[in-house]
């Protein structure tokens, strides 16, 4: 198991407002999975994915990341986590403007004090991987919004993590960029990758091999998909349909 | 993170930011620009008055009068050299002068002069080279020869060589007599800040006359303003001062009319007023240097708010707050340090063309340069902790969610 969280509960507090944002929450991915989370805005998505992601902390309750037990670690402990365990990708890309997408990739790794000709080489290795090499030198601005979400991607894959997690990956893009950044989330995922993706888009969640669905902070429902759609499939149909069309 | 590669991503992200970074490290630029041409002033102005004073090569001590107005019975004379000679036998060098105006005319061009009249020995109390000729002798001195010593200036404006000796001028004196003296010797010119002043027509010209000579020109007036004495260096000044003016004040029959003092109190008082002087403005160049912090930290201030949001995403790669805080600071020390070499190299150069249009050598010490660049350093890490730390306090999701 990679992730097991028991009973976790994550309570704001804004002065004498109170929000109960996730509430006794339970959930377990394994190694290789590919999970979205799905549920309507304000359900506790983000709130989930940033404490998985050791961005913040749960109110109560116990989140156990590849054995080892969150709640008791401290901020450099935290940092570290961060670091080698986990990848973010984010809905608005997230890249620094200033460096170039190899840059960008390299970053994680400066912080996990990787030399800099180890750095090029796993860098330029995960751009190969989203199949980016060609444009590592270019910078984000001359980039489309699935490119960049691309970078994102190999710069969230080059410490090894053992969970990607991505909130509303494809929410900035067309459905065709999404379907790209799927089928990218699909082909690591095949080579043991693991996924969770958050997305109000039940199409994409149809990607995916799990939903869990949440409502006012409570998980309600966590379905198996039968048959997930393979978005290396959908992006055949979706052109021959723009080809159609033009 | 290396301190190496926050080196560089400082670097890249003042890069980003060339005006802004240039404009902030003015201020520090100014300040440590004034401080090394401060010093170097300072240093240099006290190194060329400590050598006008070697070239004296001895301590100078000068017997001079306790009140403005002393009677003709208390009045220095030259036949109290004898008096000193006698109660101090240890001095190496005896001589007086007595100034006056006068007017010299040459062919038909007049110029006025200030009249030095004084002894053999005078040209052993202040540097003075001959250029050519000879100064007063004993001779002249006993004999009241009209014979007169000029400088190069004079000998080159009026005569159109250096080698005047032989010529002759006419002199008018406060009296109004007339007198033709012959030229004797020229003096070296002094290449200097006097230069501009000794070399002008409307300038007196300085001239030197046997003392006896000036005296029977000037109504035969034998009152010395002052007798110089020099000493060995070893020599207990204070004491030799002492005794020379109980003898004098002995043979007038008189009490506490007299007063000794020397060259080592003059250059004392000297550096002293200089480093008074060269303290206030370091104060001055010190404010600036904070002023020009204070815009640093405000840059830096800035430049957290506008990168809120990489801050957060790269908290959330896994950066910890050392990182950040090494990130900032880094930022800040490279923005004080290359200031403070530009600010280095400019007061070198202001320094010396300073030492230059003034004249004096350029002292720029190497221990004010490496205090002043690791003093830089030291301010772009005072100056970078309080932005570093802010950046590093902020919180990673609401970083990440700053627009
Ligand atoms: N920092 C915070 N302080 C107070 N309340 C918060 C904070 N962050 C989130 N909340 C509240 O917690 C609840 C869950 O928010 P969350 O961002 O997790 O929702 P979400 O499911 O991601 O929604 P969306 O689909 O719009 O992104 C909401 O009611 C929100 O207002
Ligand atoms: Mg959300």
């Amino acid at each position: 198991m990679i992730i097991d969280i028991k009973n976790l509960d994550k309570v704001y507090k804004n002065g004498k407002i109170e929000v109960r944002a996730l509430k006794k929450v339970n959930l377990s991915v394994e190694k290789g999975e590919l999970i979205s989370v799905m549920g309507p805005s304000g359900s506790g998505k983000s709130t989930l994915m940033n404490i998985l992601g050791c961005l913040d902390r749960a109110t109560s309750g116990s989140y156990i990341l590849d054995g080892m037990e969150i709640s008791k670690l401290n901020e450099v402990e935290l940092a570290k986590i961060r670091n080698l365990k986990i990848g973010f990708v984010f809905q608005s890309f997230n890249l620094l403007p200033r460096m170039t997408a190899l840059k960008n990739v390299e970053l994680p790794m400066i912080y996990a004090r990787v030399s800099a000709k180890e750095r090029r080489k796993r860098a330029e290795y995960a751009l190969e991987r989203v199949g980016l090499k060609d444009r590592m030198h270019h910078k984000p601005n001359e980039m489309s919004g699935g490119q960049k979400q691309r970078v994102a991607i190999a710069r969230a894959l080059v410490n090894d993590p053992a969970i990607i997690l991505a909130d509303e990956p494809t929410g900035n893009l067309d459905s065709f960029s999404g379907e790209e950044i799927m089928a990218v989330f699909q082909g690591l995922n095949r080579e043991g990758v693991t996924i969770v993706l958050v997305t109000h888009e039940p199409d994409i969640a149809q990607h995916t091999n799990r939903i869990v669905s949440f409502r006012d902070g409570i998980l309600m429902s966590d379905v198996k998909v039968e048959r997930p759609l393979d978005a290396r499939e959908v992006m055949k149909k979706l052109r021959v349909e723009m080809e159609a069309v033009t | 993170m290396s301190f190496f590669e926050s080196f560089l991503q400082a670097l890249e992200s003042l890069k980003a930011n060339k005006l802004r970074s240039i404009l902030t490290m003015l201020g520090v630029i100014m300040g440590v620009f004034s401080i090394i041409t401060i010093m170097a002033i300072g240093n240099a102005t006290e190194r060329y008055i400590d050598s006008q004073f070697e070239r004296i090569g001895a301590n100078l001590l000068q017997i001079g009068y306790k009140s403005l107005n002393a009677d003709s019975s208390e009045w220095l004379k030259l036949e109290d050299f004898e008096t000193i000679k006698k109660a101090a036998p240890e001095i190496k060098n005896i001589s007086t002068y007595i100034q006056q105006l006068g007017t010299l005319r040459i062919d038909t061009k007049t110029r006025d002069a200030l009249v030095y009249g004084t002894t053999a020995q005078y040209k052993d109390f202040t540097p003075m080279e001959m250029a050519t000729g000879r100064f007063i002798s004993d001779f002249d001195v006993s004999s009241r020869s009209k014979v007169i010593v000029v400088d190069e200036y004079f000998a080159k404006r009026y005569f159109n060589k250096v080698d005047a000796v032989g010529e002759v001028v006419r002199f008018k004196s406060g009296t109004g007599a007339n007198y033709n003296l012959k030229i004797i010797g020229v003096t070296k010119a002094e290449n200097d800040l006097m230069a501009g002043m000794l070399d002008n027509e409307n300038m007196p010209t300085y001239i030197y006359m046997p003392i006896t000579t000036v005296q029977q020109m000037y109504y035969n007036n034998k009152r010395l303003d002052s007798i110089m004495v020099s000493l060995d260096k070893d020599v207990d000044y204070i004491e030799v001062g002492n005794r020379i003016v109980r003898a004098l004040e002995l043979s007038k029959g008189k009490d506490d009319i007299y007063i000794s003092y020397s060259t080592q109190d003059a250059q004392k008082i000297f550096s002293s007023i200089i480093g008074v002087i060269s303290g206030v403005l370091l104060v001055i160049a010190v404010i600036t240097l904070i002023v020009g912090g204070i815009g640093i930290i405000n840059i830096l201030l800035v430049s957290v708010t506008e990168r809120i949001r990489e801050i957060g995403i790269r908290k959330a790669l896994g950066a910890q707050k050392k990182d950040i805080v090494l990130q900032f600071i880094t930022e800040s020390i490279i923005m004080t340090g290359i200031s403070g070499l530009i600010g280095i190299i400019l007061g070198v150069i202001g320094g010396n063309i300073i030492a230059q249009v003034v004249n004096i050598p350029p002292a720029v010490d190497v221990p004010v340069i490496v205090m002043a660049f690791l003093g830089s350093i030291l301010l772009g890490l005072i100056f970078g902790v309080y932005p570093a730390k802010k950046a590093a306090d902020l919180d990673p999701i609401e970083s990440l969610r700053y627009e």
